[in-house]
């Protein structure tokens, strides 16, 4: 089912229902990742993607088609994970933490503990410009296409594809940087 | 399957670019999700939509979403009625010394009555003989009392004649 179908199916009274059934099918894993990399524990997860979902049942009719409708669902999912995080108030100014990241298997890495690399990434992650840690996030951790990313933040997607790779670069440079001093 | 997408186009990206950066970082996806969770997760977004807007449904189907949609809730009732259960068997436990006498056996009862006759006295002998009425609680037909009271009465009047 097209995104355009299960619109018109939300926006008329009979079949808002099924239609709501249909989004949700086709886009509640990745929202929930998307929005579990934000709140961590599931129960907050399951609160926050409930209410996304109910605001978008409630809001379709403001659904113009400018962007695509996963991109318009991305962007209640987010903003409703960040208000629930900041209401928590469980780290005040936290931008865009760990984001799901895990380290790697000792094996292949090097000396470092886990939690000194993990630190280390955060730090990296947080010493890039905000368009940069941005970009980087959305495609690497929401998995969001470019074409997705180019219309929830209005840019080309050619810029995109250098924001992440100039991010990836500077995390690679900052940890063996890091990691040889 | 619609919902779908491949994750690995994204690491491979990372793999591309950086894969002293790629073998470090892993994307983690914890495995504690509750069975069948995205399955579930519709039925319990719409009851919640009808709690919300208030739609005329009723009671037990508003506590059956809220069941569905919230494990608190869900805890919290099982726990009260637990503890709700553990008082009720303890108040209501019957008491060693409590006797139902629709169990007795009727001739167990006449056997008692015989025994215990010689303790009554005349009076509540005549009593019992008379208003019958009492004797319904102990299920005991007046046809199978009658005889034993009147073999009573006459072993008493042969004693005084005596």
């Amino acid at each position: 089912m097209t995104d355009t179908e299960i619109v018109q199916m939300m926006q008329v009274d009979g079949s808002r229902n099924t239609g709501l059934r249909h989004l949700m099918s086709k886009y509640q894993e990745r929202l929930y990742w998307v929005i579990r990399n934000i709140v961590e524990s599931h129960d907050d997860t399951d609160d926050v993607l409930q209410n996304t979902f109910i605001k978008a049942y409630r809001n379709i009719e403001k659904f113009e088609a400018r962007s695509s409708l996963f991109t318009w669902v991305y962007r209640i999912a987010t903003n409703e994970a960040l208000t629930f995080k900041k209401s928590a108030s469980r780290k005040a100014t936290e931008p865009l933490p760990a984001y799901g990241m895990s380290i790697a298997e000792p094996s292949v890495t090097n000396d470092n503990s886990e939690d000194e690399v993990l630190a280390k990434l955060n730090a990296a992650l947080q010493d890039l410009p905000d368009r940069q840690r941005q970009v980087f996030c959305m495609r690497y951790y929401d998995e969001l296409t470019y074409d997705e990313i180019s219309k929830i933040l209005e840019l080309s997607e050619g810029a995109l594809k250098a924001s992440y790779h100039h991010a990836v670069k500077k995390i690679e440079q900052y940890i063996l940087q890091t990691s040889t001093h | 399957m619609e919902n779908m997408y491949d994750t690995n186009e994204f690491d491979k990206e990372l793999e591309d670019t950086s894969p002293s950066l790629a073998r470090l970082v892993q994307k983690k996806r914890p495995d504690d999700l509750p069975f069948r969770y995205f399955d579930k997760l519709p039925d319990r977004v719409l009851d919640q939509i009808q709690i919300h807007e208030g739609k005329s449904i009723s009671w037990w189907d508003k506590l059956i979403a809220l069941f569905n949609t919230r494990r608190s809730f869900v805890l919290a009732v099982a726990s009260i009625s637990g503890m709700i259960l553990i008082a009720a068997v303890f108040l209501f436990k019957p008491a060693a010394n409590d006797l139902d006498l629709s169990t007795l056996d009727t001739d167990e009862v006449k056997a008692y009555l015989i025994s215990q006759a010689t303790d009554l006295e005349d009076e509540q002998l005549s009593m019992l003989h008379t208003n019958e009425s009492k004797l319904d609680m102990l299920h005991i037909s007046n046809e199978e009392l009658r005889p034993v009271l009147d073999e009573y009465l006459d072993q008493i009047d042969n004693e005084e004649l005596n």
